[in-house]
């Protein structure tokens, strides 16, 4: 697997209301594979529960996005799996299969927000930073601008760059980073739920390895 | 039912979900759900089985796979509804 890649989801848990279905056998079927299911069917709060896996699956298919550029929708060929064993009291950990490979993702779950990390790299993962934010608009256009400004703030801070330097290119068909007219090697994901926005960053680093390595 | 009886269809379905009113006035058959539609990923899956229950079809896990843009859904329920 060559290079590194990271997703990033937020799922506003008050906006959940808009998705009446979530709790139905239909909708599950449509989304979620068999192992899934069974997970799901153990759950005390399916309808709710469901979303854990839906913010894994979409910040997976960020990653895999990033890394083949290829486009469809299929949910179920994102299949979760709960890292049981691994201790971490702020988040949980799952490995997530996809059509190229193993990714590896955490989830944050706050009072108002459920937040999905992923890469295909445990070591690339600890290191990704992120910020999740408070973003409210009626209209689309304007909280596409609000999350890329707020992302562009956060990841000038944290990077130590001029945040006027920065700009935003989607030539690719996912964001990226550009100072200058060059690429910076970074790697973003933005994402947006209800009034939550969030974004991922992380550097790509020459040397980590990819793949199956331990947490 | 032709394309345009289809189409017509289709369009009160996705209506609900539509984030972008502008994008949606201007509906064109290569306009993406996601992207210019500015359509949640999860209410695609809500547009599926709305579209199921609208034209009584069933849509497969590979149809839905591919189910981008407009046309790329009228061609599914085309294709399922002459079967």
């Amino acid at each position: 697997m060559e290079g590194l890649f990271i997703g990033n989801d937020i799922i506003d848990i008050h906006s959940l209301s808009q998705h009446p279905r979530s709790g139905q056998p239909r909708f599950r079927n449509k989304t979620l594979s068999k192992s899934e299911i069974k997970w799901l069917l153990t759950s005390t709060n399916p309808a709710f529960d469901i979303w854990k896996l839906w913010a894994l699956k979409e910040s997976a298919y960020k990653c895999y996005f990033q890394q083949t550029r290829h486009r469809f929708f299929s949910p179920k060929k994102f299949i979760c799996q709960w890292e049981v064993d691994i201790p971490a009291s702020e988040y949980d950990l799952a490995q997530v299969s996809t059509p190229s490979g193993i990714f590896f993702a955490k989830l944050y779950q706050k009072e108002h927000y459920l937040h999905a990390l992923c890469s295909n790299s445990w070591e690339h993962l600890n290191r990704v930073i992120f910020q999740v934010f408070n973003i409210q608009s009626l209209n689309a256009n304007d909280l596409s601008c609000q999350l890329r400004a707020q992302a562009l703030l956060m990841i000038a801070q944290q990077m130590n760059f001029l945040p006027e330097d920065l700009t935003w290119d989607d030539v690719l068909g996912f964001p990226q980073l550009m100072h200058g007219g060059q690429r910076l090697p970074y790697r973003v994901s933005l994402s947006h739920h209800g009034v939550w926005g969030a974004v991922g960053c992380s550097e790509e680093i020459e040397g980590i390895n990819t793949g199956t390595n331990s947490v | 039912m032709d394309q345009k009886q289809i189409t017509e269809k289709l369009r009160t379905i996705i209506k609900p979900y539509v984030q972008d009113e502008e994008a949606f006035s201007n509906i064109q058959p290569q306009t993406d759900l996601l992207k210019d539609l500015k359509i949640n990923s999860a209410h695609l899956v809500d547009i599926i089985l709305d579209t199921e229950d609208a034209f009584d079809i069933e849509i497969s896990d590979e149809d839905a796979e591919q189910m981008l843009t407009v046309q790329d859904a009228v061609a599914v329920i085309r294709k399922r509804m002459n079967e």
